[in-house]
């Protein structure tokens, strides 16, 4: 039985939770970062670690990325996740890969269907709006209204 | 025409020195303060000190519609990233961006960059064209190198084979002297084609010799 090979680009605190995540929910994965350092904050893990720099193409052929692995990108540069997603794509095909984007602007240059971006920006914006909306919507409890 | 120059140090200050003429609406942006600064006070023009990764940046420098756009940056991918955005969000007519990883050239034409350089990338082609050039060519110097003499064997797909020596119009004086056919020798004239396997001997000022070279191997494509 094949298990679900997921890649994690950058060890940062989201990268390693989501390595975290997915490796106990029986995925197969590898998580590479410039540092070995970074990967002390994997626990609950029980995949591969990579040390290497991931915009670099000949370093992403050696983690066998195929048209159905899952591809996170969460290093701590906006271009360094859009190059990674883009080659990805052109190079391996991948179709499913997650771009994190400090700045919102960027999630403008996604140009395919299979990049699903997650700004930390926008998300903040939508869930303060979502809390205001439940703000003015009576509860039995009454909270939620100020 | 309308150029922009973002980020870069020596490589900026060289382009804009090119571009810096009342032709051209040159606009220069910089990450780095110093060197907008510096930048600004050689060439006496206005630098904007910004990112050519934001897009606010990009629009405060008010590069929408610029004819070329070069990326001179440190980093292949944020030069990558700037000329993505340049093309997309500003309509970029051309996007050149500046690597340090060879393997970025080809991958970045494959991205959607107009043209990527590399100067590693370039180095070995050079080394390449001479050294193939070199085994081609034999030279021989006279005069105290002001006559050059060169030998070439015409290869099948050389631009050369089939030619008439009337019809070679080179771009520089030189003569074609001998043919040497194996077996025969003969002394051309204009009518006289040339054949693949034929050794052609030149002969040519040496101050042109380069040039001479350049005309005697170029391929058909």
């Amino acid at each position: 039985m094949n298990r679900q090979q997921a890649i994690i680009i950058g060890a940062g605190k989201l990268g390693c939770q989501i390595a975290n995540d997915l490796s106990k929910s029986g995925a197969n994965v590898t998580v590479l970062d410039m540092k070995k350092e970074a990967f002390e904050r994997l626990n609950e893990f029980s995949g591969f670690t990579k040390v290497g720099d991931g915009a670099n193409a000949s370093i992403l052929r050696e983690l066998g990325l195929t048209e159905s692995s899952t591809l996170v990108l969460t290093t701590q540069e906006d271009n360094v996740n859009l190059f990674i997603a883009d080659v990805a794509q052109l190079l391996f095909g991948v179709q499913d890969i997650y771009v994190r984007l400090a700045d919102k602007n960027k999630t403008k240059l996604i140009t395919s269907e299979n990049i699903h971006p997650i700004c930390p920006f926008l998300l903040s914006i939508s869930y303060f709006h979502s809390l205001r909306e439940k703000g003015y919507q009576p509860d039995e409890s009454g909270r939620g209204r100020r | 025409m309308k150029v922009v120059v973002a980020d870069g140090n020596e490589e900026a200050d060289y382009i804009i020195r090119m571009y810096h003429n009342r032709q051209n609406n040159l606009v220069v942006l910089n990450s780095s303060g110093s060197i907008a600064n510096e930048l600004s006070r050689k060439n006496r023009i206005d630098v904007i000190f910004g990112k050519p990764t934001s897009e606010y940046d990009l629009r405060l420098a008010g590069i929408e519609g610029a004819d070329l756009f070069l990326a001179l940056g440190e980093k292949d991918v944020d030069n990558y990233v700037a000329c993505k955005m340049a093309k997309l969000l500003f309509h970029a007519k051309r996007t050149i961006a500046i690597v340090k990883n060879p393997e970025n050239v080809d991958l970045f034409k494959r991205l959607g960059i107009d043209s990527a350089v590399c100067s590693t990338y370039l180095l070995g082609e050079t080394i390449e064209q001479e050294a193939s050039i070199e085994s081609l060519i034999k030279t021989l110097s006279l005069e105290d190198n002001k006559i050059t003499m060169l030998e070439i064997t015409v290869e099948k797909d050389s631009a050369l084979a089939g030619m008439a020596l009337k019809d070679l119009k080179p771009d520089v004086p030189l003569n074609v002297c001998c043919v040497f056919r194996n077996p025969s020798v003969l002394i051309p004239n204009g009518q006289t084609v040339l054949l693949p396997r034929d050794k052609v001997f030149v002969v040519a000022s040496s101050e042109h010799k380069a040039s001479v070279m350049q005309f005697l191997s170029r391929k058909n494509t």
